[in-house]
C-alpha cells in the first residue's frame, strides 16, 4: 500500500515537474494567433490569410484523429454513399479556400443533436440526425465551412490553455493535500482551497473568457461565409444556420436552466444545513479572480442569445462584402431525397433508440435496454458500430460471455470499429495466461494504432497487470497521467473515470 | 352537414399543406441597419438591381421560400430578396432535442470547436 502511495507520489511529481516547466511546446507563444479581433473587417478574411495553413497544437494526424473519434462516445457511421457525397462539398471547400495544407474529412456521428464539431486535424463530426434540418446542400456548405474555419485558424489551439491551467489545479490541489496533512487546523486551509479552487475552476472552465470563445465563433462565421461565397455557395446559407442555431440555443438554455433550478435548490439547502456560508465563500472565490468573474457570471446568465449576436455581426460583414453576390435558389431536391431516403432514416431512427438503450443500461434496467435496442437491428444497422457496441455493452451486463464476442464480430465487419471491439473480440474468454500475454500484445499493437483512446487507458493497464507486465503497466500509467492528468479518464484499474475530472461543476456538486 | 364538415377538413388541410411547405408569409421590412433593399433574378439569384427603403410598400407576401431568400412581387416582376436582410414572420425550427449524454464534443477529452456551444 506504501509503495503505491509512493508510486503515484513519483508520478505527480513529474506530473508536477513537467507542468511548472510547460511540458507543452511554448503555448503562450501561439496566444496572439489565437486572440479574436486579429482581423480587420474592411477585407475578407479570406484575403489576410496566409496561403500555408500552420499545424495545430493539438494536431495527431487525421487518421489518428478519426481512429480516436471512432472509439469516442457511439462512434462513426458507415454510410459509405452520404459520407462521399458530404465530402464533395467539404473538398470543394477546401480548395476553393485557397489555403494550402488543409487536411482532414467530414464523418457522420451516430449522435443526436445540433452540433458538428471540427478537430485540430481538419476533421468534422455531423450527428446524423442534424441532416434532417440541413435543408440544402449550401446549408451543408455552410455547416463545413464554418468548420473548415475553425481548422484553418487553429482554434482548439486554445485549449491547450485550458488543458495547462487544469494540470496545474492537480498540481495545487496534490501540493495542498501534502499541506493539510501537517495542519492540526485545516478550516482555513479548507476555505482557502475552495476559494482558490472556484477561481481557478472557473478560468479553466472558460467562465473567465466567454467573450474569447464568442469572437472565436463570429470569427469562423465570417470566415467561412467567405469561403463559402468563393466556392459559389449562397451567402444566405450561414444566415440560415444561424437561425437554426439561435433556436436550439434556446432549447438548450431551457434544459440548463432546469438543471441549474435543481442545483441552486440543493446548494441553498446544503447552505442551510452545512453552517458555513457558502455564498460567501463564492462571493470570495470570485472577488479573488478579479472583478472580471462577476461580470462574466452575470454576461452567462445573460438572457440575450448568443446566436442573434452573431447574426447581426454576418449580416454587417455580408453587407460589407457580398451584397450583390448572386443568391441561387437553395431548394435542391437531390440533396434532400438523400437525407430523407429510408437508409438515412432509419439509421437516425436506430441511433435514436440506441441512445434510449444506452440510458437505460446506464439505470441498470438492462433487459428493457436490450430489448430496446435488439429493436433497433435492421439491415442498414446490423453492422453499425454505435448498435454492436451498445449490445455489448449490454450482453456484458448479461454476463453473456459468448454474446460479447459475437457482438465484437459483426462490428468489427464495419468501416469504423471502436477500440472495445476489437479489444472483447481478441481478449474476451481468453483464460490461459500464456494466450492472453501473445493477444496482450497484440492487443497492445491495436492501442497504439487507435492513437491511444484514453478511456481505454484502464483496461490497458489492467490486462498488463493481469499478465505480469510490470514494465507496461508502469509506463502506461505514467503516460496516462502526464497527457490527462485533470480530464475524465481512470490511469488505473480501480480509478473511477468520473472523479478523475477536474471541473467547476465537479467542485460544485462535491460541496453539496 | 357532411359537405359543410368535408369542405371544412380539404379547408384546413390545404392551409396546412401551406403552412408546412413555406413557413413564412409576408416580409415586413428591412432588418436594422439595413437601408436599402437588393433585388435578385428569381431564377438564377443573380443580383437585378436596389431599391431604397422609401420606394418598397412593405409587407411584402411571399409568394415562395427559396430558404435562402424569399420571392416577391415588385412593380410587376417576381424576384428574390435575401433573408439576411429583411424582416419576416419565418419560424426556424430544428427537429432534434438537446442530449445532455451527447458524448461526442461535449465529453470528449479531445479539443473540438463546433457550430453551437457545447450546451449542457
Amino acid at each position: 500500500m506504501l509503495i503505491k502511495v509512493k508510486y503515484r507520489n513519483l508520478i505527480l511529481s513529474v506530473v508536477c515537474a513537467l507542468t511548472l516547466q510547460g511540458c507543452v511546446t511554448n503555448p503562450i507563444k501561439n496566444i496572439s494567433s489565437l486572440i479574436p479581433g486579429s482581423f480587420n473587417d474592411d477585407q475578407p478574411y479570406l484575403t489576410q490569410l496566409e496561403a500555408q495553413k500552420k499545424e495545430g497544437m493539438k494536431s495527431v494526424g487525421a487518421d489518428t484523429d478519426r481512429l480516436l473519434r471512432q472509439s469516442e462516445g457511439s462512434g462513426l457511421i458507415d454510410y459509405q454513399a452520404l459520407e462521399s457525397e458530404i465530402n464533395k462539398h467539404f473538398s470543394r471547400l477546401q480548395s476553393s479556400s485557397g489555403i494550402e495544407g488543409l487536411t482532414g474529412r467530414a464523418y457522420l456521428s451516430a449522435e443526436r443533436g445540433f452540433n458538428a464539431r471540427a478537430t485540430a486535424d481538419g476533421n468534422v463530426y455531423i450527428p446524423i440526425e442534424m441532416l434532417n434540418d440541413l435543408v440544402s446542400e449550401h446549408e451543408l456548405a455552410a455547416l463545413l465551412s464554418h468548420e473548415l474555419a475553425h481548422s484553418i485558424l487553429n482554434h482548439t489551439d486554445s485549449d491547450m490553455l485550458i488543458s495547462l491551467q487544469k494540470k496545474a489545479m492537480m498540481v495545487m490541489n496534490f501540493a495542498t493535500s501534502l499541506d493539510k496533512g501537517k495542519q492540526t487546523s485545516t478550516s482555513i486551509m479548507d476555505s482557502r482551497r475552495i476559494q482558490n479552487s472556484m477561481a481557478m475552476l472557473m478560468l479553466s472552465d472558460g467562465f473567465l473568457n466567454p467573450s474569447w470563445s464568442r469572437g472565436q465563433e463570429q470569427v469562423a462565421d465570417k470566415l467561412g461565409l467567405d469561403i463559402l461565397v468563393r466556392a459559389g455557395y449562397n451567402p444566405e446559407a450561414m444566415n440560415v444556420l444561424l437561425n437554426k442555431i439561435a433556436v436550439w440555443e434556446l432549447k438548450n438554455k431551457a434544459l440548463i436552466e432546469e438543471q441549474e433550478i435543481y442545483r441552486q435548490a440543493v446548494l441553498e439547502e446544503a447552505r442551510k444545513n452545512a453552517g458555513a456560508d457558502l455564498n460567501q465563500q463564492l462571493s470570495l472565490a470570485l472577488s479573488d479572480a478579479g472583478g472580471q468573474l462577476k461580470e462574466m457570471l452575470t454576461s452567462f446568465s445573460d438572457s440575450h442569445p448568443e446566436a442573434q449576436e452573431r447574426i447581426d455581426t454576418l449580416r454587417t460583414y455580408s453587407q460589407l462584402h457580398y451584397r450583390r453576390a448572386a443568391r441561387p435558389p437553395m431548394k435542391d431536391t437531390r440533396w434532400r431525397k438523400q437525407v430523407k431516403n429510408r437508409k438515412t432514416q432509419a439509421l437516425i431512427a436506430a441511433v435514436i433508440k440506441v441512445k434510449e438503450a444506452q440510458g437505460l443500461l446506464s439505470q441498470n434496467e438492462i433487459d428493457e435496454a436490450s430489448r430496446v435496442a435488439i429493436s433497433a437491428v435492421n439491415n442498414y444497422t446490423s453492422q453499425q458500430n454505435f448498435l454492436r457496441v451498445t449490445l455489448l455493452n449490454i450482453r456484458d451486463a448479461q454476463g453473456k460471455g459468448n454474446a460479447v464476442r459475437a457482438n465484437a464480430t459483426q462490428g468489427l465487419k464495419g468501416k469504423y470499429p471502436a477500440f472495445i471491439l476489437k479489444y472483447s473480440y481478441t481478449i474476451r474468454g481468453i483464460n490461459n495466461k500464456d494466450e492472453l500475454k501473445k493477444r496482450s500484445d497484440q492487443l497492445m499493437i491495436a492501442f497504439e494504432d487507435y492513437g491511444k483512446p484514453p478511456q481505454y487507458y484502464s483496461k490497458m493497464i489492467a490486462l498488463a497487470q493481469a499478465t505480469d507486465n510490470k514494465l507496461l503497466k508502469s509506463r502506461l500509467q505514467l503516460e496516462c497521467r502526464l497527457s490527462y492528468a485533470g480530464e475524465a479518464v481512470a490511469c488505473d484499474v480501480n480509478e473511477d473515470t468520473a472523479s478523475q475530472e477536474i471541473s467547476y461543476n465537479r467542485l460544485i456538486n462535491q460541496l453539496l | 352537414m357532411n359537405i359543410k364538415v368535408s369542405c371544412l377538413i380539404v379547408g384546413l388541410s390545404l392551409c396546412s399543406a401551406i403552412v408546412s411547405a413555406d413557413n413564412v408569409s409576408t416580409v415586413n421590412g428591412l432588418a436594422e441597419g439595413v437601408t436599402s433593399l437588393d433585388l435578385f433574378d428569381a431564377t438564377n439569384g443573380s443580383y437585378v438591381k436596389t431599391l431604397e427603403a422609401v420606394d418598397v410598400n412593405f409587407p411584402l407576401a411571399v409568394l415562395e421560400d427559396q430558404e435562402g431568400g424569399y420571392v416577391v412581387m415588385i412593380d410587376g416582376k417576381k424576384v428574390t430578396i435575401a433573408n439576411s436582410f429583411v424582416v419576416t414572420d419565418k419560424v426556424f425550427d430544428v427537429s432534434g432535442e438537446p442530449d445532455c449524454n451527447n458524448s461526442l464534443g461535449n465529453n470528449s477529452t479531445a479539443s473540438t470547436r463546433g457550430i453551437t456551444p457545447k450546451g449542457c
